[in-house]
């Protein structure tokens, strides 16, 4: 008995041991572990991209279309000018007394579209199963993978299907010339270069847009006046879209926070097209913009 | 089915793995704030004489140029002469000039009741946005443009009301261009001065005068509904503190004070007035209600208090005293209730100003966070803002003589009056809330203690 008792502990423990060396890989084969190392490494990028397809938050079309926009009319005229007391001429408001404008303002001011405003894209209408027959219940688990599994699929179409456009001439040179340089400006390719060339982007769109930028001082509270942009771009350094982040949209009628938003936009609008490297396109086609006090200069981080 | 669990792991960690998002993000704090270039072409003359047209724009040109935040860019430059209230414009045209803002207008004759009246319409578009910029109207409602109409002799009116839509559009603040300046119009020999109570444009046009000259006077103020105006006269051989009604030309002294009153200025809400009363060679604070007439007294005090401003919501003043052996600036509550002094301590009335000189004629911002006051040392003068609590002085000017700030409605630009040297003639001011664009405002005679309506209906 007892000298069966060491043997018992050192099989017990040969056995525990095995099991714990062996029981990540229990019930997989060692291809489907190697597909698992190979899908880390997809282009999460471009599934990023998909994912995030739905427009940022744009301003609300609906709640400029609410709003009443018949062209305004004031009338400012003068009190009759009492003969005895010519100062009365200095009379300056009398708009209580001013009648109504009698003109319909919409025949002579109307209101004025340049551009059509972007609707609101409509929920599909669920489709109608033609099979009234009540279906089996069906396995979430099971659906979320397929919608994966699809989402990626889709994804490679994609990117086959889109066409790589050609980028004009640029002044690719010049530009990095004009921009602030790090210290080591050659190629990087590798995974901590790949950083580096974000600091690089970083600092030429920095220098780009610093010029275009007038700031808030000279706005009430500026320290509360920031703005947050999305900026895509296109091969070319055209703008592909800018959207506002924070806020979400431009408040609307005349406030220091509307003024600043104008203000961020057109910056980043009067100083395209950015002329910026091409073969660090994937880093500088989509990133963020923030003008304000509160957002701590590149050159600072 | 494991494999596809192991895929959608790796498609789920795409999107919040660092890695990824190899993105740029760009941080500017400060900008390089210059004028914002502007285009105003000549608005169009339809059924008028062109150089109505040509005056209008003139006139809104000038306005916005004043400020100091816009730069109007010249004819010379344009590419597209055919604009068209109606249609929007070429904006690569109008981008390669460097314009971030284009202003087309019209200028029109209507006929209404017999009566012929000058129309003024206006639009403006974001060069770069592409887009039509909305205004404001005065009910707060979004519209494509604005439009007012006048009297062909009040077309100027029609001018700083557009001036003042752009300027709001573009600023975020309220204008300053339909407005009218209050102030002392002095002529004759230093030894007999002839001191008027004179009013103008905001831009110095249309200037009138409101008293003969027979008897001096002294700081005029606007009340806030524009229609009346404070003042100091030496009418009857003692100085009063007097009220003229705009509308009817009418003056008459203010109260039953049995001695001298002076240094007047209105409540925020123009239903009463702060003044001071001297009695015995101390002078004290006091309120009036313009509806019952009956006063109350504000500081009861032996040292002279003088000089006092309401905040904005009518809870606080600042007023100057020497009560600290120096004259000061120093806030109470309007209701004479203790409180807490920025410096230490509680207190009826609390000390702000510590810097070394002395400072006079604070006057509370419309925008309620600053005070302007008049400070003297060294032999010079200084106007400058504080905040209310005593913090973030600022000297925005200097001279041999700067004295009698008062604010723009908007609460950005402070008018003043200046002497360059000694005996040098008085001239009226103003300087950006940030010291900027100092400039000085065309009288036609010499000029002091300028007051700032509010902005007209």
């Amino acid at each position: 008995m007892l000298r069966g008792l060491p043997a018992s502990i050192i099989v017990h423990a040969a056995v525990l041991s095995a099991s714990y060396l062996t029981w990540p890989y229990w019930g997989r084969s060692s291809s489907a572990y190697i597909t698992n190392v190979e899908a880390v490494d997809v282009n999460f990028a471009e599934i990023g991209e998909i994912t995030d397809i739905a427009p940022l938050i744009r301003q609300d079309p609906e709640e400029e279309e609410a709003a009443p926009e018949p062209p305004e009319e004031e009338i400012i005229e003068e009190e009759p000018v009492e003969e005895d007391l010519p100062e009365a001429e200095i009379d300056v408001t009398n708009t209580d007394e001013a009648p109504a404008p009698e003109v319909d303002p919409d025949e002579l001011l109307p209101d004025f579209e340049a551009e059509p405003e972007e609707q609101p894209e409509k929920e599909p209408e669920p489709k109608k199963d033609p099979d009234p027959t009540p279906r089996p219940p069906r396995d979430p688990l099971a659906d979320f993978l397929n919608q994966s599994e699809s989402t990626f699929k889709s994804e490679i179409e994609t990117q086959r299907k889109r066409p790589d456009p050609t980028p004009p001439p640029r002044e690719t040179t010049t530009a990095l010339k004009d921009a602030p340089q790090p210290a080591e400006t050659r190629d990087r390719r590798g995974a901590g270069d790949r950083q580096a060339n974000v600091a690089r982007i970083d600092a030429i769109l920095y220098s780009r847009i610093y010029p275009c930028w007038d700031g808030v001082s000279d706005l009430p509270f500026p320290e509360k006046l920031n703005v947050r942009m999305k900026l895509e771009l296109n091969r070319n350094g055209t703008i592909a879209d800018l959207s506002l982040i924070e806020p979400t949209r431009r408040p609307i009628g005349s406030s220091p926070m509307g003024t600043a938003v104008d203000r961020a936009l057109r910056a980043v609008r009067k100083c395209a097209p950015f002329a910026l490297p091409d073969d660090d396109y994937e880093i500088w086609r989509e990133g963020t913009v923030n003008l304000g006090p509160a957002f701590t200069p590149t050159s600072q981080r | 089915m494991l494999k596809r669990l192991l895929a959608a792991i790796a498609i789920g960690l795409s999107v919040i793995s660092p890695v990824a998002v190899a993105q740029f993000e760009v941080n500017i704090n400060e900008g390089t704030l210059k004028p914002t270039p502007i285009a105003i072409p000549n608005f169009e003359a339809i059924g008028v004489d062109p150089s109505v047209a040509q005056q209008i724009s003139d006139v809104i040109r000038a306005d916005l140029e004043s400020t100091g935040l816009f730069v109007i860019t010249p004819e010379q430059a344009y590419i597209q002469k055919d604009l068209n209230i109606e249609v929007a414009p070429r904006f690569a045209d109008w981008k390669i000039i460097q314009t971030d803002a284009l202003v087309v207008g019209t200028v029109e004759q209507i006929t209404r009741d017999g009566n012929e009246l000058i129309r003024g319409s206006v639009r403006m578009w974001d060069v770069y946005g592409e887009e039509l910029m909305r205004f404001e109207d005065s009910a707060g409602r979004q519209v494509s443009g604005r439009r007012f109409t006048t009297t062909p002799e009040d077309i100027r009116r029609i001018a700083h009301k557009i001036a003042d839509a752009i300027y709001s559009r573009l600023t975020g603040e309220d204008g300053y261009f339909d407005t009218r300046i209050v102030y002392i119009a002095e002529t004759g020999p230093r030894d007999a001065r002839v001191k008027r109570l004179a009013i103008m444009d905001a831009d110095g046009a249309n200037v009138k005068y409101l008293t003969s000259g027979a008897f001096t006077v002294l700081t005029p103020r606007f009340s806030p509904e524009a229609q009346q105006i404070t003042y100091m006269s030496y009418e009857g051989g003692i100085p009063r503190v007097y009220l003229y009604d705009l509308r009817r030309a009418r003056q008459e002294v203010l109260g039953n004070f049995r001695n001298m009153t002076f240094a007047p200025r209105f409540s925020r809400d123009g239903g009463s007035v702060l003044l001071t009363q001297a009695t015995n060679g101390n002078s004290d604070i006091y309120l009036m209600d313009l509806q019952t007439r009956q006063s109350r007294r504000l500081t009861d005090h032996p040292a002279i208090d003088t000089s006092p401003s309401m905040s904005p919501d009518g809870r606080q003043i600042v007023f100057n005293s020497d009560r600290g052996g120096s004259p000061q600036l120093y806030v109470m509550n309007t209701n004479g209730t203790p409180r807490t002094c920025p410096s230490g301590g509680r207190d009826i009335a609390c000390r702000i100003t510590f810097g070394s000189g002395r400072y006079s004629t604070p006057v509370w911002s419309p925008r309620g966070d600053l005070i302007a006051f008049t400070k003297q040392s060294r032999g010079r003068f200084n106007i400058g803002v504080i905040g209310i609590d005593g913090q973030g002085e600022r000297v925005l000017t200097e001279s041999y003589l700067d004295e009698g700030p008062d604010w723009s409605p908007n609460g950005r630009v402070i008018t003043f009056f200046r002497e360059t040297a000694p005996g040098a003639p008085p001239k009226l001011w103003s300087v950006d809330l940030t010291g900027r664009n100092l400039r000085q405002l065309s009288t036609p005679t010499d000029a002091s203690d300028p007051a700032w309506s509010p902005l007209l209906d």
